[in-house]
Formats: C-alpha cells, structure tokens, sequence
C-alpha cells in the first residue's frame, strides 16, 4: 500500500509546491510585464498619431472581432483628434497585429505593426515602418502590395480598411462627413 | 575539479546537445532564422536546463521510480514557466519573436534528457555544470546556425546590414527548408571535425527518458 | 462557416504543416519515419492525442484557468494534462481495446514529449480559436503530421539504403537534407488555401 501511496503524494506535493512557487512569481514578475506591455503599446501610439496628444481607451464595441483595442486621441484641448484601432489580421505564419491610427479627416495617419511571425526577408518587409509609411493620408486602402509577399501586404491592406470602417461607423459617416465635428460619438 | 571540468566541457563540442546528441532539435530550426532569436532562445533554455538539473539532483533520491518522469516535468514545467514571465517582462520582443517555442523549452529533449541522463544520478555541483556546458553547447550551436541563415537569408546578422544591399539574400534560407538543410549540414561538419560518426538516426533523440520506447516504435511496434 | 472549416483543416495539412512548415514533433518525424508501418502507426497515435488533448486543455483553460486569471499556469497544466491523458489512454487501450494497444501502443509514452502536442494545444489559445476551430485545427495537424510521414518514410527507404552517401553525410545530416526537399515541396502550397476557399 504504501508503496502506491508514496508516488502519488510526492508528485502532488511536488505539484503544489512549484504551483504555489509560480503564483509568487508572477506576482513579484507581473508589474513588470504590464509596465513593458503599456510602454510598447504607447510607443506604438506615438508612431502611428504624431504629435502632441494624449491617448486614452476607448469602450466603444466595433462589432468587428478583428479589432482588439480602440483608442482616443486628443490633442491639448481635449477635443477629439482621431482614433487609434488594433487590428489583428491573419497574415502568412500566425496573427498580424497592426494599430493603425485615422484623424478627424478620416484619413490614415499612420500604421504600425506591433506583433507577427511573418518570414524574415520575405513577408516581414511588408511590417516595416519604410513600407507602412504609403498608407498615409489614405482613406481607402489602396496600397502598392509586395509582390512575393502578396499575404503578409494583403492583411496589412485588410487590417487598414478595418480600421477606416470602423473610424467611419464611429464616427456616423463617410470621411467627408468626419471632417465635420458634428457627427457621432465620442 | 579536474572530473568537474570534464563535465562541463563535454557539453560544448564532445556530447553537443545539438550537433552530436542530436536533441532538441524542434528549437533549433524553427528559432535560427535571426541571431537574437537564436541568442535568446539559449540563454531561457540554459537557464531552465541548470534551474532543473540542480533541483532534480537534490530531490532524486526522494523521487519514487514510478512517477518519476512526470516529478521532472513538473520542475522542468515550473522553471520554463518562470523564465516565460522575466523574459516577457524583460525581453517583451524576444517574448514576441520566440513564440510558441518558449513554453515548448518544457518538452525540449535536452532538458529532460539531462535530467533523467544526469541529474538524476549525480551531485548538485556536477549537475548544475552540466546543465551549464550543455546549455552554452546549445546556445553555440543556435547562434552558429542562425548566423549562417540570417547572413544568408536576410543579409544581417544581429540586424545589422552585413551583405551589400545590391546583393540579393537567397530568402530561402530563412524558411523551412534553410533550417534542415544547415542544421544536416551542420552535424555532417561537426562528425567530420570530431571524425565520429554522425548520430544514426532514431539515436539522437533517444538519449530522451523513452530511449526504449523510441527503439522499439522504430522497429515497427512490436513489443 | 463550412468553407471557412474546410480552409482551417486544410490549411493545418498542407500551407502550415506541422512538420515541415512549424517546426514541431520533428524528433518522431525523424525518428520513426524509417518504416512505412511505424511512421502510420505514430501518426495515427499523435493524431488521436492530439484531438484529445484539445478536446481538454481547450475547455480547462477557457472555463477553469481564464475565469480565474490564472492562465499563466497554461503552460504546466496543459504539459500535466497531456501526460496523464496519455497514461490514461495506454490503460484503456490495453484493457479494453488490446488489438489497437498492440499496434500503437508503443508509441503513446513517446508522444507525451512531442512538441506538437503541446504546441498545438498552446497555438489554438494563442490564436484564439473557439472549441470547433481547435479541434479541427488538432486533426488537420494530425493528418497533416501523417503525410509528412508517410511521404518522409518513402524517401528515406530509398535513401538510406544507397551506399554512395560520403560518411559525414550518413544517417542524421542526409536525412535531414533529404526533410529540406521535401519542405520546399510543400511551400508550393501557400497560395493554395485562399486559390480554393477564398477565405
């Protein structure tokens, strides 16, 4: 019997032994792990909306599952500047997430990529800041696609448009109707 | 301290983890695309590898036969755990690039292999050194072949621009077929240098804990 | 819906192969892809583990770790769970299904260590797939795990008995070579998922 018995109880008070060293350290880790996941997400923020504004998060629900986050620019006066959306598209080796930021014109202002697994040399060109940059001042998105890299540039292209759809829902209309401050929600 | 040094060494080149034992081969591939990554990858696994083989020597003896196998996952399952979290508070683009293969450090052959091979039946001091000679063999051989393939692949190495920009990189050295075919070419030149034999097939990942198991699955299943 | 299935599955055999595209359960792959029966034989076992598997962890992390804000325990109790699902399956099988025990027995223990496993089960949280789109991302994985084999052991019959390899390059190294054709292959398939289901 004891002989069964003795196994069992080593393994288990093995288990609960590191299971309970682990619930200290993610403790003692985890303000380090949001500090550095709130310091990528602002430096992303900044690359996509230059200049002097604030960003804060934004409750509205998209209706769009590819949008993971929604944030507000303001700009020193707190009147609402444009709107910041995560997009997280499907691209060729795993989840292209891109932030892409729409101002009050709705047109882009600017588009980052903050996470994929693309293959380096080839799709990974399409996430580079040099290629992003075609994107800006777009308000549909039309932009040149890598050729040899058509899957990793189309879900960026997807991800934009996302973003311009739902910048146009939140905002109650077409990019011309952004223009006028008088339409939609905050 | 002689027998010490020994041990250590052996790690390095003589019982390479990677390019003579022939373990762990599914980091090796799939995380040599870029030098950082390579980089990274052996640092979080040598530390998990002396983390473990440390504990697993000091508890062995109290470790029943029967359960033995899942006691050493579980350790080495609470070390991988521990490193996810200071790399990704740490390192959050390592943690990006690695991926998936950063918690796979817990089913990582050398780890368990060490530990059943090693650990299990040595000192504290003898196992942590081990551990430390298998992990820096293991993060030599990544970063030899990641700098092979970034070079090759991307025309950087750690980043840094080495190939012309008129100069083409062959992308396919990056992907899939890259990987084996540097990694094959890589252990082919590593027997030529020890002038031993490279590992038959079905050998390397046999120095895992199912060494019989394996033997026997090769041979068609027959019990 | 249908098509969008269709499109995962058959994304998981051929456009993401475990194998040869991810990187993952390559110490069986070239471990036991020497003979025909053992290489249908492992496939078939880490296929059935593999659902399994999901069909566990999917609910365990989504119900019982996520709730409680325990997910970084993800990564120990889904090793956990496969080892004694595993162990578990070897004792059924062997009381009450002894026939199947016999032909893929031998293999199971083996695959409590295979990346795949754990790396699937772990992939279909991480791309936040529901319970439907994990399971049939598990068998598409599984069968594609079965064609890497199959296809694999066929070229290493043929290889492997030729005695004009130089002696560096026998066992592991031309092996390994000969897996690099074959993954160049299958990067044929990229465009092929979109070309057929659009999606």
């Amino acid at each position: 019997m004891k002989n069964f018995f003795r196994p069992i109880v080593v393994l288990t008070v093995i288990c609960l032994v590191i299971v309970s060293l682990l619930s200290v350290t993610y403790q003692v880790t985890k303000p380090y792990i949001d500090a550095a996941k709130l310091a990528a997400t602002n430096k992303a923020l900044v690359v996509v909306f230059p200049g002097d504004y604030t960003f804060e998060i934004n409750d509205t629900d998209t209706g769009d599952s590819r949008i993971a986050a929604v944030y507000t620019a303001k700009d020193g006066s707190g009147n609402v500047a444009g709107y910041i959306f995560t997009v997280d598209v499907k691209g060729y080796g795993g989840t292209v997430e891109t932030m892409v930021g729409v101002d009050s014109t709705g047109a882009v202002s600017g588009v980052t990529v903050t996470s994929q697994n693309e293959t380096p040399g080839v799709g990974a060109k399409a996430t580079v800041a040099d290629y992003l940059s075609q994107y800006v001042g777009m308000t549909t998105s039309d932009p040149e696609l890598i050729s040899g890299a058509t899957i990793t540039s189309t879900a960026i292209k997807n991800a934009v448009q996302a973003a311009l759809d739902a910048n146009a829902a939140m905002t109650g209309g077409t990019a011309a109707a952004a223009a006028n401050p008088e339409g939609g929600e905050g | 301290m002689n027998n010490n040094l020994k041990v250590f060494t052996n790690g390095i080149l003589k019982e390479n983890p990677t390019l003579v034992l022939v373990l762990g081969t599914c980091p090796t591939i799939a995380v040599t695309t870029m030098v950082s990554n390579g980089i990274g990858m052996g640092i979080a696994a040598t530390l998990v590898l002396i983390c473990s083989n440390i504990v697993i020597s000091m508890l062995h003896k109290i470790i029943p036969d029967s359960v033995r196998i899942p006691c050493f996952i579980v350790v080495i399952a609470g070390f991988v755990t521990i490193v996810q979290f200071l790399v990704q508070a740490f390192a959050p683009a390592l943690y990006d690039a690695l991926g998936v293969f950063l918690p796979l450090i817990v089913v990582n052959c050398i780890i368990l292999g060490r530990a059943e091979m090693f650990a299990s039946k040595n000192g504290v001091l003898a196992s942590a050194l081990d551990g430390l000679g298998m992990g820096i063999g293991f993060t030599l051989a990544l970063l030899v072949m990641s700098t092979v393939r970034e070079i090759l692949g991307s025309g950087t190495w750690m980043g840094f621009r080495i190939l012309p920009e008129s100069m083409q990189p062959i992308a396919l050295f990056a992907q899939a077929p890259g990987g084996f075919l540097v990694f094959g070419l890589m252990i082919a030149l590593v027997a030529l240098i020890t002038k031993k034999k490279p590992a038959r097939v079905g050998e390397g990942c046999c120095a895992c804990p199912f060494a019989a198991d394996c033997a026997r699955a090769a041979e068609g299943g027959k019990a | 819906m249908l098509k969008e299935y269709f499109a995962l599955v058959f994304g998981a055999i051929l456009v993401n192969n475990i194998v040869l595209a991810r990187f993952m359960g390559i110490c069986p792959f070239l471990g036991v892809s020497k003979k025909m029966d053992s290489a249908v034989g492992m496939s078939l076992a880490v296929t059935f583990v593999l659902v399994m598997a999901t069909a566990v962890t999917w609910p365990f992390y989504t119900f019982i770790l996520k709730p409680h804000g325990l997910e970084y325990l993800q990564t120990i109790s889904f090793i956990l769970i496969i080892a004694a699902l595993v162990q578990l399956v070897e004792i059924v099988l062997k009381k009450y299904v002894p026939s199947l025990h016999k032909a893929l027995g031998v293999y199971l223990p083996l695959i409590t260590t295979n990346c795949a496993v754990l790396g699937i089960t772990l992939s279909n949280i991480s791309d936040k797939y529901n319970f439907v789109q994990s399971l049939l991302s598990a068998l598409g994985t599984g069968l594609g795990f079965l064609l890497a084999m199959v296809l694999f052991a066929g070229v290493r019959s043929r290889i492997e008995s030729n005695p004009d390899i130089p002696e560096a390059l026998q066992g592991m190294p031309i092996t390994l070579i000969s897996a690099s054709i074959l993954a160049m292959g299958f990067m044929g398939f990229s465009g092929l998922v979109t070309g057929l289901f659009g999606v």
